[in-house]
C-alpha cells in the first residue's frame, strides 16, 4: 500500500489519470471498431514527429529559464531552412540535411538574441517568451509575403510572389528521415524507423551534453543559482547557451515534423505549436524547473497517444468530435497544474 | 530629490515609449490610409464606447499587484453565456441586456473566485497562469456550450442550435439587443453620432474605480500590490484581498463583454472572448500603462491609439505596398509586439531593482 | 450576523423579482396582423378593405389591405391595439377601435383584425413561425488571425 501511495505521489494524480485514460481508450478501441494496430502506428508516427520539439524544452527548463513558450522562434528558423531547401530544389535526405544546416545558424542567432533578452527579464521569462513567440510569428507573416522566394511550388500562382500558407514537400524530401529502414507490417502498421533513430540520437546527444562540464553547470544554474554564482559559473552565459540549444532543437524539430507530415505550414502555422510541446513534457513528469529525457519520451507518448486516440474512439462512442475540447482541456490543464504546483513545493 | 530636465525628458520617453511610437505610426499611416477625418472620428467614438469598459476592468488587479489579468476572458465567457440565454428566451432591448448581466453575474463571481484562488497558488507568475487559465477555461466553455447546451441545458430556439440538435452555432445573432444601450439616447454633433448612454455608464464606472481606490478595501489592495509580506504583517488578509480584486475584474469584464457585443450585434460564440482579452490588454498597454501601474487616462488614450492603428493599417498597407493583407499582418504583429515590449520593459525594471537591492544588501554585510 | 442574512436574502429576492420583471417586459413576441376573412366556430367576419394598425400609440402605423397581413416584433405581453378603418379612397377614417390586449402565445401570434374588430375572443391564434436557421455568415467583427485557442 505504502509503495503505491509513494508512487502516486511521485507521479502526481493528473499524470496517472491521463495514463489511465489513454489505457482505457486503447482497451475500448477494439470494441468500437477502431483498429488498434493503426492507432498504435499513428501514435508512434506522431511521437516521432513531435519528440524533438518536446526535447527542445529540456535545456531551458534545466537552466531555470522556465518552459519555453518561445518555441515558435526556433520553429521559424526551421521554416526558413525548410523553405530555402525547397527553393534550392534539394531532394531526399540531402534536402533535409540542407534544411537543417541552413536552419541551425539562424536558430543560433535567434536563440542568442532571445537568450540575451531573457537574461534581462529574469522571473518573467514565460510570459515574455509567449509574446516574443507570438510577435515573431506575426512578424514572419509579413516576411513570408515579402521574402524573394521564387520556386513555383511555393509562391502564390497568380501573383508570383509571397509564399503559400502550406507548401507540400512531396517530391522534395517527404519522409526522407522517416523512411530510412522503415517497414510496413500488414496494411495498417507503419514504423518510421529512421525518425526514431534520429530522435534517439538527439536524445543521446542531449544526455551526453547534460553530463559534460557545461551541462552540469547549466543544471546547477537552474537548481541553485546562488550556489552556481558562488562557484564561479557565469549564470547568464549558461542561460544563453540553454536558450540557443532550445531554439536550435526547435528548428530541427519542426523540420523532422515537416518531413513526416509532408507539408510546411507558414504564417500562423507555428503560432500555437509551443503549447503541445510544453504540455507533453509536463505530462511526462517534468516540472517548471526540472526536466529529464525520460520525461520527454513518456510525455510525448502519452500526449500524442491521447491526441490520436480521442478523435477515433470518442467519436465512435458519442458520434461527435470532441477531440478538440479534450486536447485543449488536457494540455492547458496540465500546464496550469504545473504552474500552480511549483510554488507549493518552494514554500514548503 | 531634484531631477535635471534631461533626466525628466528621458524618464518621460521611457515611460511613454509605447504611446509615442503609436502616435508616430499613426501620423505616418493616417494620410496613407486615405480615410476621411470624419470617418475616423466616428469610428473612434464608436470604439471608445464599445471597448472602454472591457479595458477598465483590467485596472483593479493591477492595483492589487497581480499584473495584467489575462483571466478576464473568464468574465467575457460568463457574459456570453448570459447572452446565449436571453437570445434563446428572446428577451430584447435594454431589458435583455440587463437580464443577461444579472444571469451572468453569479457565474462571473464563481469563475473570478476560482481564478483568484488559483492565482494565489501561483504567486509571482500570476500573468502566465491566468493566461493559461484562459485557454483552459476556453476548453471548458466549449465543452459546455458546444456539447452541453441543447443537451443537458435546454435550448428552445432552433436558430441558435447546430443542425445536429445540440451545441450553439458558431455565430449567435444578437439582433434583439443590438445597439440597445447605444441607442437608448444618443445625439449628433457635426454628423458624428455619440452613444451618450454608453458613455454615461463608462463615466459612472470611472467614478466607481476612483471611489473604490479610496475605500478601505482599495487601500488594502494597494498595500498588497506594494508588498504582500508587509501588508500581511499589518493584518490585511492578503489572499482574500487578491481574490476580491480578481472577482471584481471578472464581473466587470463580463459586463464589458456584454456592452461590447450589444454594439457589435453578432457574437462569435467560440472566440469573441479570446479576442476581448487580447484587445483589451494591448489597448491598455498602448495607452502607456505598465504591468504595475495603470490609470483611467491610460485606458482612453490606449483605446483610441490602438484602434486608430487597427482601422488604418490595412488600408495603409494596401495603398503603400498594394497588399491589404500586409497591413493586416502588421496590426497583428503590433498587437502582440506591444504586449511583448511592455512585459519586457516591466520585467527589466523589476530585475534591475532586484539586482540593486541585492548589491546593497551585500554592501551592508 | 442574522441581520446580515436577512438583508442578503432581501437583496436576492429583489434581484430575482427584478429579473422576472425584466424577463416579462423584455420578452419579444412576433405578431402577425392578418386582415383576412375568417370563420371562427359559427361566426364569420369580413375583412375591411383597408386598415391602419397602431400599437401602443407609437411608431408609424402598419397599413394593411384586405386579404393581406403584416408582421411586427414587440416586447412584453400587454399592449393597446388601435385599428383605424379607412374608406376606400384611403383618406377618411370611418371607424376607430382601440382596446388593450395580452399576447397569448410564445413565439408566433396570428392576430385576426376582423375578429378583433367584432370583439371575438379567439382573434389571437398560435402560429408556427417558419424560422430558417441563419446562414453561417462571417460576423461583422475584426478577427485577429491566429488568435484562436492553442492547438
Amino acid at each position: 500500500m505504502g509503495r503505491i501511495k509513494s508512487f502516486i505521489e511521485a507521479a502526481g494524480w493528473p499524470r496517472i489519470i491521463i495514463a489511465l485514460f489513454l489505457l482505457g481508450l486503447f482497451v475500448i478501441a477494439p470494441f468500437v471498431e477502431v483498429r488498434v494496430d493503426a492507432s498504435i502506428s499513428d501514435t508512434l508516427v506522431r511521437f516521432g514527429m513531435n519528440g524533438v520539439m518536446v526535447l527542445a524544452m529540456v535545456p531551458m527548463v534545466q537552466a531555470g529559464c522556465g518552459l519555453n513558450f518561445g518555441l515558435p522562434l526556433g520553429i521559424i528558423a526551421g521554416l526558413l531552412g525548410a523553405v530555402t531547401s525547397v527553393e534550392l530544389e534539394l531532394t531526399g535526405i540531402l534536402g533535409v540535411l540542407a534544411a537543417m544546416c541552413i536552419a541551425i545558424p539562424i536558430a543560433v542567432l535567434f536563440g542568442w538574441a532571445y537568450g540575451l533578452l531573457l537574461n534581462r527579464v529574469k522571473g518573467g521569462e514565460m510570459m515574455i517568451a509567449t509574446y516574443v513567440g507570438f510577435s515573431s510569428v506575426a512578424f514572419m507573416c509579413i516576411m513570408w509575403l515579402l521574402l524573394p522566394y521564387k520556386s513555383p511550388s511555393m509562391v502564390w500562382g497568380y501573383a508570383g510572389t509571397g509564399l503559400r500558407t502550406t507548401i507540400s514537400v512531396d517530391g522534395y524530401w517527404i519522409r526522407a528521415i522517416s523512411d530510412f529502414l522503415s517497414f510496413q507490417y500488414g496494411k495498417y502498421f507503419y514504423f518510421p524507423t529512421g525518425m526514431f533513430l534520429f530522435f534517439a540520437l538527439l536524445c543521446f546527444l542531449m544526455w551526453l551534453f547534460m553530463r559534460t562540464k557545461i551541462g552540469t553547470a547549466m543544471t546547477t544554474v537552474g537548481s541553485n543559482p546562488d550556489y552556481a554564482r558562488a562557484s564561479g559559473v557565469n549564470v547568464d552565459r549558461m542561460r544563453t547557451i540553454s536558450v540557443i540549444l532550445s531554439t536550435v532543437l526547435g528548428a530541427v524539430g519542426i523540420i523532422v515534423y515537416e518531413q513526416s507530415f509532408g507539408f510546411i505550414q507558414l504564417y500562423m502555422g507555428p503560432f500555437t505549436m509551443a503549447f503541445p510541446a510544453v504540455a507533453a513534457i509536463l505530462i511526462g513528469g517534468a516540472s517548471v524547473n526540472k526536466a529529464t529525457i525520460l520525461n520527454v519520451v513518456i510525455g510525448t507518448i502519452l500526449f500524442q497517444g491521447i491526441l490520436t486516440m480521442t478523435p477515433s474512439v470518442i467519436n465512435s462512442i458519442v458520434q461527435t468530435d470532441m477531440s478538440e475540447v479534450v486536447r485543449i482541456v488536457v494540455s492547458n490543464g496540465m500546464i496550469l497544474y504545473a504552474l500552480t504546483r511549483v510554488v507549493k513545493v518552494k514554500s514548503r | 530629490m531634484k531631477y535635471s530636465l534631461r533626466e525628466q525628458i528621458s524618464h518621460f520617453l521611457v515611460q511613454y515609449a509605447v504611446p509615442i511610437i503609436f502616435v508616430l505610426l499613426s501620423i505616418v499611416a493616417i494620410p496613407l490610409s486615405r480615410f476621411s477625418t470624419e470617418y475616423l472620428v466616428q469610428e473612434m467614438v464608436a470604439r471608445l464606447a464599445r471597448d472602454s469598459f472591457l479595458v477598465l476592468s483590467l485596472l483593479i488587479p493591477i492595483m492589487a499587484g497581480m499584473g495584467l489579468n489575462f483571466g478576464m476572458v473568464l468574465g467575457a465567457m460568463a457574459g456570453e453565456i448570459g447572452l446565449i440565454f436571453i437570445t434563446d428566451w428572446n428577451v430584447m432591448g435594454v431589458q435583455g441586456m440587463l437580464l443577461a448581466m444579472i444571469i451572468s453575474t453569479p457565474l462571473a463571481i464563481l469563475l473570478g473566485w476560482m481564478c483568484g484562488a488559483i492565482l494565489n497558488k501561483a504567486k509571482g507568475r500570476e500573468m502566465v497562469t491566468s493566461f493559461i487559465l484562459g485557454f483552459f477555461m476556453n476548453g471548458v466553455y466549449q465543452l459546455v456550450v458546444l456539447y452541453g447546451f441543447g443537451n443537458i441545458i435546454p435550448i428552445k430556439n432552433p436558430a441558435l442550435v447546430l443542425s445536429r440538435g445540440f451545441g450553439i452555432r458558431n455565430v449567435t445573432n444578437l439582433a434583439g439587443i443590438r445597439h440597445c444601450l447605444d441607442d437608448l439616447f444618443s445625439f449628433n454633433i457635426m454628423g458624428i453620432t455619440i452613444p451618450a448612454a454608453t458613455f454615461l455608464l463608462i463615466g459612472a464606472f470611472c467614478l466607481f474605480i476612483t471611489w473604490f481606490s479610496r475605500t478601505k478595501l482599495g487601500q488594502d489592495m494597494r498595500a498588497v500590490g506594494q508588498d504582500q509580506d508587509v501588508a500581511g504583517s499589518t493584518g490585511i488578509p492578503v489572499e482574500r484581498t487578491r481574490i476580491i480584486s480578481i472577482v471584481i475584474s471578472t464581473v466587470l469584464a463580463c459586463y464589458g463583454q456584454i456592452i461590447f457585443l450589444q454594439n457589435i450585434g453578432t457574437m462569435n460564440t467560440y472566440n469573441s472572448h479570446e479576442q476581448a482579452g487580447m484587445f483589451a490588454i494591448a489597448s491598455l498597454l498602448v495607452g502607456g500603462a505598465s504591468v504595475s501601474r495603470a490609470t483611467i487616462p491610460n485606458v482612453f488614450l490606449g483605446v483610441i491609439l490602438f484602434h486608430l492603428m487597427f482601422v488604418v493599417s490595412p488600408m495603409a498597407g494596401k495603398y503603400l505596398i498594394g497588399e491589404a493583407q500586409l497591413g493586416e499582418f502588421f496590426r497583428v504583429f503590433i498587437s502582440y509586439g506591444v504586449i511583448a515590449i511592455a512585459l519586457v520593459l516591466y520585467s527589466w525594471r523589476r530585475h534591475k531593482e532586484r539586482e540593486r537591492a541585492r548589491r546593497s544588501l551585500r554592501g551592508a554585510e | 450576523m442574522k441581520r446580515q442574512y436577512v438583508i442578503d436574502a432581501l437583496i436576492l429576492a429583489a434581484l430575482v423579482a427584478f429579473s422576472i420583471f425584466l424577463y416579462h417586459s423584455g420578452k419579444g413576441y412576433t405578431l402577425i396582423f392578418d386582415n383576412r376573412n375568417i370563420t371562427l366556430g359559427e361566426k364569420s367576419y369580413k375583412a375591411p378593405e383597408y386598415v391602419q394598425v397602431t400599437l401602443d400609440g407609437k411608431g408609424r402605423p402598419l397599413e394593411i389591405m384586405g386579404g393581406d397581413r403584416d408582421i411586427m416584433t414587440v416586447m412584453g405581453k400587454k399592449h393597446v391595439l388601435k385599428v383605424d378603418i379607412l374608406s376606400d379612397d384611403e383618406e377618411t377614417v370611418m371607424a376607430t377601435i382601440e382596446r388593450p390586449f395580452t399576447v397569448r402565445y410564445d413565439g408566433g401570434n396570428l392576430l385576426n383584425i376582423p375578429a378583433f374588430l367584432s370583439g371575438d375572443a379567439d382573434w389571437n391564434q398560435r402560429i408556427e413561425l417558419d424560422i430558417a436557421p441563419p446562414k453561417e455568415e462571417e460576423p461583422a467583427q475584426e478577427a485577429i488571425p491566429g488568435a484562436e485557442k492553442p492547438k
